[in-house]
C-alpha cells in the first residue's frame, strides 16, 4: 500500500512532476473525469507520470448524491481508465454535482436525510459492484445546510456503514465547515468512523467574510488545519496523504516545502506508534 | 426509488437556482450563502468557456458574451461528466439558437467550431497509423497521413482575420487542421478549394497524389499540368509540416 504524502497531479506541474528526482511525492492523484477519453500531449504526459509514481483517483462527475440514475456508460469509461492506470484508491464527493441530467460541474450538499442516506448508499453499493472496487467518499466543505434532518457527522457516518465504503477524510473540510456552520472540529471528527478512513487530503482555503471560509485548493495550508491533522492522524491507522493545490499554483520548492511539513507530521505521528507498538509486543 | 419525492425537489431547487440565479427559498438553509453555489459554479462553465473561446470571448462584446453563457447555462442541460469536453455543447447551443442571425455575428458559427476543433484535434482519442515506409514516390505511391485530422469548411476565414474584419468576407473557405505525430502539437493550413477536394479524395478514397490531381483537375476544368506543378508543392509542404507520415507499404 502507498504510504506518505502525495501531489495533485495537475496540468500546470505535470512536466516538473514527471521531472523531479529529488523530494518526490510519494504518489500523485489526478481526476479521471480531467484526462479519461483523451490522446494526444496529454495522454502522453499521463502515462509517463503513472510510470514514475503510484496513482490515486479522486473522481468529479460521478455525482453520487443525485436524484436521478446513475450513469452506467460513464461508469464503463471509468472501469477502462483504471484498467489502464490502476489506481490504488478511486474516492469521490459524498455530494451532487448532476441534478435533473444537467452537470453543473461543482459540488452541492445532499440534504442530510434519512431517505437520501438509503439513496446513497445504494448508489455507492452499485458502484463499488460495477467497479470492482471499494470507494471512499469525501465529506465536502458545504455553505449551508439544505433541508437537514440531522447533523452531518450522523450523515455520514450512516452512509458509510450502510454503503460499507471507505471514507476520505478531508481535514480542511472539517475545519472549513466547522468555522462556517460554528461546531467543533474535534468532536467532529471523533464522531465519524474513523476505522474506516482509507485516506486524508489537505488543502489550503480562503476567508471571504467574517464568517465565510471557501475551500479553495488555491492557498497554503494554514496552521490550524496543521494542528488539526496531527490531531486527527494520532486517532487513526496510517493511510496516504494528499497535499491538493489546484489554483494559484506556486513554484514547486514551496508545494515540495509544504509536502515535507505534512510529512514530518506523519513520520513524529506514525512512527512514533510504530515504536511503542514494538515496545509493546 | 428510495429517495423521496419531497428530497429530489429540494435538490432540484438548489441546482435550478444555481443555473438561473433566480433567487429561491430552501427549506433550512442559510439564504445569504446561497449565492456561493450559484458564483462557484457558474464561474466553471464561464471559466472553461472562456478558454475553449479565447478568440470569441476578446473579439465579441462582454454584454453578448456574458448573455450568451448566462442562456447556456439557464436553459442547456449540460450533458457531458467531462467539463473539459462541455464547450462543444455551448457551440451546438449557439447554433441551435440560431445565434449567429440575432447577433448580427454572421460568423460565429464558423468562429466557435474553428476555436473548438482545435481543442478537438488535441486531445483526440489517439488514431491507429497504418504501417508505412519513409521512403516513396510522393506523387505516384498511396500516402499516409496523420490520422487526427479534419478538412474544415468555412463561410467565414475565421482562421484568418478577427471581429468586424470578417463582415465583407463571406465566401468558401477551407483549412487542414492536424495535430502532429511525434509532438502532439495542432497545426493549421490554408487550403485552396482545389486542393481541399484533391486531399479529401487522396484520404478517403486513397488515390496517390497524382491521381487524385487529375480527378480534381477534371472537376475544376482546370490544366492538369500546372495543378500538379504546383501539387508537388504543395505535397512536399504537407511532408515538412508533418501531415504527410510516408508511404503505404
Amino acid at each position: 500500500m502507498v504510504s506518505g504524502v502525495g501531489l495533485g497531479f495537475r496540468r500546470d506541474i505535470a512536466k516538473k512532476i514527471i521531472s523531479l528526482e529529488d523530494n518526490k511525492p510519494k504518489f500523485i492523484e489526478f481526476a479521471p473525469e480531467n484526462w479519461m477519453q483523451m490522446g494526444g500531449y496529454w495522454r502522453k504526459k499521463l502515462r509517463e507520470a503513472a510510470e514514475k509514481y503510484p496513482v490515486m483517483c479522486h473522481g468529479l462527475s460521478l455525482s453520487i448524491g443525485s436524484p436521478e440514475e446513475l450513469d452506467f456508460e460513464f461508469l464503463k469509461e471509468l472501469k477502462k481508465f483504471f484498467d489502464e492506470f490502476k489506481p490504488e484508491v478511486y474516492s469521490e464527493h459524498l455530494s451532487y454535482s448532476k441534478c435533473d441530467n444537467a452537470h453543473l460541474y461543482d459540488l452541492l450538499p445532499i440534504p442530510f436525510r434519512q431517505d437520501a442516506i438509503d439513496h446513497v448508499s445504494e448508489r455507492i453499493r452499485i458502484v463499488q459492484d460495477y467497479l470492482e472496487r471499494p470507494l471512499a467518499i469525501e465529506n465536502v466543505s458545504y455553505y449551508t445546510p439544505v433541508a437537514a434532518e440531522m447533523d452531518e457527522a450522523s450523515f455520514i457516518t450512516q452512509i458509510v456503514e450502510k454503503s460499507g465504503c471507505n471514507l476520505l477524510l478531508d481535514v480542511n473540510n472539517v475545519y472549513v465547515n466547522a468555522f462556517n456552520h460554528n461546531y467543533d472540529a474535534k468532536n467532529f471528527i471523533k464522531s465519524l468512523p474513523l476505522d474506516r478512513v482509507r485516506y486524508i487530503h489537505m488543502a489550503g482555503h480562503e476567508q471571504v467574510s467574517p464568517d465565510t471560509i471557501i475551500d479553495t485548493h488555491g492557498q497554503p495550508i494554514i496552521d490550524p488545519v496543521f494542528d488539526l491533522f496531527e490531531w486527527t492522524i494520532e486517532r487513526i491507522n496510517p493511510v496516504p496523504i494528499l497535499l491538493e493545490r489546484d489554483f494559484n499554483i506556486p513554484q514547486m520548492d514551496e508545494l515540495q516545502a509544504e509536502i515535507r511539513k505534512l510529512q514530518s507530521i506523519v513520520d513524529k505521528v506514525w512512527k512514533k506508534e510504530n515504536v511503542a507498538e514494538t515496545r509493546n509486543s | 426509488m428510495l429517495l423521496k419525492q419531497e428530497t429530489h425537489n429540494i435538490q432540484s431547487k438548489l441546482a435550478d437556482y444555481c443555473k438561473t440565479g433566480v433567487e429561491v427559498e430552501i427549506k433550512g438553509a442559510k439564504q445569504e450563502r446561497l449565492h456561493h453555489y450559484r458564483r462557484l459554479t457558474y464561474n466553471i462553465v464561464k471559466g472553461a468557456l472562456n478558454t475553449a473561446y479565447p478568440i470569441a470571448h476578446k473579439t465579441i462584446d462582454e454584454d453578448l458574451w456574458i448573455g450568451m453563457i448566462d442562456d447556456y447555462y439557464a436553459n442547456h442541460k449540460m450533458n457531458t461528466p467531462l467539463v473539459w469536453k462541455m464547450p462543444i455543447e455551448f457551440y451546438e447551443f449557439v447554433v441551435e439558437t440560431g445565434y449567429a442571425d440575432t447577433l448580427g455575428l454572421p460568423y460565429l458559427d464558423d468562429l466557435l467550431y474553428f476555436e473548438w476543433i482545435e481543442i478537438e484535434i488535441h486531445t483526440m482519442v489517439d488514431l491507429e497509423i497504418p504501417d508505412f515506409k519513409e521512403e516513396g514516390d510522393l506523387l505516384n505511391d498511396k500516402l499516409v497521413v496523420t490520422p487526427e485530422h479534419e478538412i474544415l469548411s468555412f463561410d467565414y476565414p475565421v482562421h484568418k482575420f478577427k471581429g468586424a474584419e470578417l463582415l465583407d468576407k463571406e465566401g468558401s473557405y477551407f483549412v487542414l487542421i492536424f495535430r502532429k505525430h511525434d509532438s502532439g502539437a495542432v497545426r493549421f493550413i490554408n487550403l485552396s478549394p482545389f486542393f481541399a477536394v484533391t486531399l479529401q479524395n487522396i484520404i478517403e478514397q486513397q488515390l496517390t497524389f497524382r491521381h487524385s490531381v487529375e480527378a480534381t483537375s477534371k472537376v475544376f476544368g482546370v490544366n492538369y499540368d500546372q495543378s500538379i506543378q504546383h501539387g508537388l508543392a504543395f505535397a512536399n509542404d504537407l511532408v515538412a509540416q508533418g501531415f504527410i507520415l510516408g508511404y503505404d507499404v
